[in-house]
């Protein structure tokens, strides 16, 4: 962002790159919020099997160790027989590298009798005996706090799909307008001037969005790519029409029958033994290769069995998949996925958004860059009340609007991270089977949350900062304690095990209450020179970056 | 050890360019650079800077490879921005560092033009 001239004389002579700046401002305010919690959800999402473990501590112990795919395949369909012989759609996880680390079956119900499709349900099983693990807290985990990033909370699906896409098209519009007005872009790429007040936020803001601006582009951009149908219906109903038969028509075409449903056969017939068709995919794929089964009309003669590689690690959406008759076990031969360039680059743009191609050190990467965004929508907002602010002067009023985005920054940049500590505190301490306890977990984010809000609108604002993010300090340096407390995966027994997923965990959560006590610092000492005015005069301690002045 | 030398090597070439700035030279040596000094470190981080890009996607293919290389610059870049006002004097440092990886990374693209005659 450029140094706003917004003197009347310049006026709308400032042209093209001016009113980008206009743009740019008030782009990037409107959904601040929402963009916000998009990008916080969204990079822990980059970790949400490594924080689902951490939020089930029971299972912390029931490891596949010496059972094959095939035994707990078996194992688990043996159970979906057992307990909902009747339904559309059974699907087995097989536990396979971090994105599916459990044996979980999923059972999608039969249509009610009104047509409705029914609500599935899943179920973690032991891979040693194919036994539910009864004893495993409820929690969304995670994976919860990774699809609230598109999906929101505590409203339908449709209207999330809406508001995240009009503010991934605001973060877009803010993303290639802000590189407009950046004026400097070369000349202060490494800039950081600290202790200069608004020019330290846009310094930090500048450099935040530079250095991860191809992360931006690609993460923004293919977060659109997601949803291009339902946001760009027409070009689609312009070729097919309308309608539930069109969106059928369309995919057939799209996917060519790899995806297409059998018809209910009417005739029953027992479902063949999966095991002589893993034998197929290991001949084909390797061991331990495969991710996900999934049994289309179980119990028909028509029934269907797709058996889905795990993803290797290439940047392609796509997957490979065998299908068989479920009834006979015999292989369909289905033609080759159709690829066309339209399709191959809506599967590289997902693949680029989701990561799971990544390797560690590059997951952390994704995640730290995940964190920079927020970070520059964080600074964005800050930057937009100090520039005010300073307008302002020592002595100046400021004005209800400006007083309300200074408490609602603090309400978010603090609070969600507040309200974010908040769930997992609330997954150590609501009993492990409180019931609806899943839901009680969430209910502690948002509630949390908007009490940091209620919090912000009734403190000054300097005062707001230092409180919150002291309480942020605290609540994130304390969960590991409450972790040891309540758990016996705590640090104490993980660093000794080498388990880096749970340690990782906890030594994260100290990190970031490391980072919160680095602002806290910084946060009191600007409030005490705010305090004493005379103190503002003083010339700071020589340092080697002041002497570039 | 790849990814070792992908960071270094996108270190040293954040950290080349950005002291061929004067501003930044100012800060780690006090002094603007000589024109000759300037020339030299803007030669050095132009050149690693497509070792980097080549060392990434040798060792991790095309597609990740750039993935590698963007998170890494990015990584390196908000390390050379923090270290420049913070701690400019320990730039030598940093650098010195970052060379055994960035060497290894710098060994392996030499043997891949040694080992494989252009065909």
């Amino acid at each position: 962002m450029s140094e706003e001239t917004n003197s009347p004389q310049r006026g709308f002579k400032g042209g093209f790159r001016q009113s980008m700046s206009w743009l740019h401002t008030w782009a990037g305010l409107v959904l601040s919020v929402v963009l916000y919690f998009m990008f916080v959800t969204g990079s822990v999402g980059y970790f949400n099997s490594e924080v689902d473990r951490w939020m089930r501590p029971e299972l912390a112990g029931s490891g596949g160790g010496a059972v094959t795919q095939q035994q707990m395949a078996e194992r688990a369909l043996a159970r979906l027989q057992a307990t909902a012989p009747d339904a559309k759609e059974w699907s087995i996880g097989l536990p396979s590298g971090r994105k599916n680390p459990n044996l979980s079956i999923y059972v999608q119900p039969l249509p009610g009798a009104d047509g409705k499709e029914a609500e599935g349900r899943e179920e973690l099983l032991d891979p040693a005996t194919g036994q539910a693990l009864a004893q495993v807290r409820k929690t969304g985990g995670g994976s919860a706090l990774y699809s609230m990033h598109w999906a929101l909370h505590y409203m339908p699906y449709e209207v999330a799909m809406y508001i995240v896409g009009i503010a991934t098209m605001f973060m877009l519009v803010s993303i290639v307008t802000g590189v407009v007005v950046h004026k400097k872009i070369f000349a202060d790429f490494f800039t950081f001037r600290p202790a200069k007040g608004q020019r330290s936020w846009l310094d930090a803001h500048n450099v935040a969005s530079v250095m991860a601006l191809p992360f931006f582009l690609m993460i923004t951009y293919s977060g659109l790519v997601f949803y291009t149908y339902e946001y760009m219906p027409s070009v689609r109903a312009a070729l097919y029409g309308v309608g539930e038969d069109a969106g059928k028509r369309f995919d057939h075409e799209a996917d060519g029958e790899r995806y297409a449903e059998p018809e209910a056969a009417g005739v029953k017939a027992p479902l063949a033994s999966l095991t002589p068709m893993l034998r197929q995919t290991e001949l084909l794929w390797g061991v331990d290769s495969v991710e996900y089964i999934s049994v289309q009309k179980p119990g028909g003669a028509n029934a269907r069995v797709r058996i889905e590689r795990r993803q290797v690690e290439r940047i392609s959406r796509s997957s490979d998949a065998l299908v068989f008759n479920g009834a006979t076990g015999e292989r369909i031969a289905l033609p080759d996925e159709r690829t066309f360039a339209a399709k191959t680059f809506s599967n590289v743009m997902l693949a680029l958004h989701e990561g799971h191609f990544a390797a560690p050190v590059l997951r952390w990467l994704y995640f730290a860059s995940g964190l920079l965004g927020a970070a520059m929508i964080a600074t964005g907002m800050v930057l937009w009340t100090a520039k005010r602010r300073q307008r302002l002067g020592k002595n100046g009023v400021a004005d209800s609007g400006l007083r309300f985005v200074e408490r609602l920054n603090v309400g978010t940049i603090v609070g969600l991270p507040i309200g974010v500590a908040a769930y997992f505190w609330a997954n150590r301490l609501i009993p492990a089977a409180f019931e609806g306890r899943d839901n009680w977990e969430m209910h502690a984010l948002f509630i949390t949350w908007a009490l940091c809000f209620v919090h912000a609108s009734l403190r000054p604002a300097p005062r707001a900062w230092v409180e919150q993010l002291a309480l942020a300090a605290l609540l994130y340096a304390l969960l590991p304690q409450l972790n040891a407390l309540t758990t016996d995966i705590h640090l104490g027994r993980t660093l000794p095990a080498g388990d880096w997923v749970l340690a990782g965990f906890d030594l994260t959560m100290l990190a970031l209450a490391l980072c919160f006590a680095w602002a806290l610092r910084k946060a009191m000492s600007k409030r005490r020179r705010a305090q004493q005015p005379q103190a503002v005069c003083l010339p700071t301690p020589r340092r080697g970056g002041e002497r570039l002045a | 050890m790849s990814w070792l030398a992908s960071f270094s090597l996108a270190l040293l070439a954040m950290l080349t360019l950005s002291v061929a700035m004067e501003r930044h030279h100012r800060q780690v040596r006090g002094v603007p650079p000589a024109p000759r000094t300037r020339l030299l470190l803007r030669a050095t981080g132009g050149l690693l800077m497509p070792a980097s890009l080549w060392q990434a996607t040798h060792a991790f293919g095309i597609g990740a490879g750039l993935v590698v290389w963007c998170a890494m610059l990015c990584a390196a870049g908000v390390v050379v921005t923090w270290l420049l006002p913070y701690r400019p004097r320990a730039a030598p440092l940093l650098a010195l560092l970052g060379m055994p990886g960035a060497a290894s990374g710098l060994i392996d693209l030499m043997g891949l033009l040694t080992r494989s005659p252009a065909v």
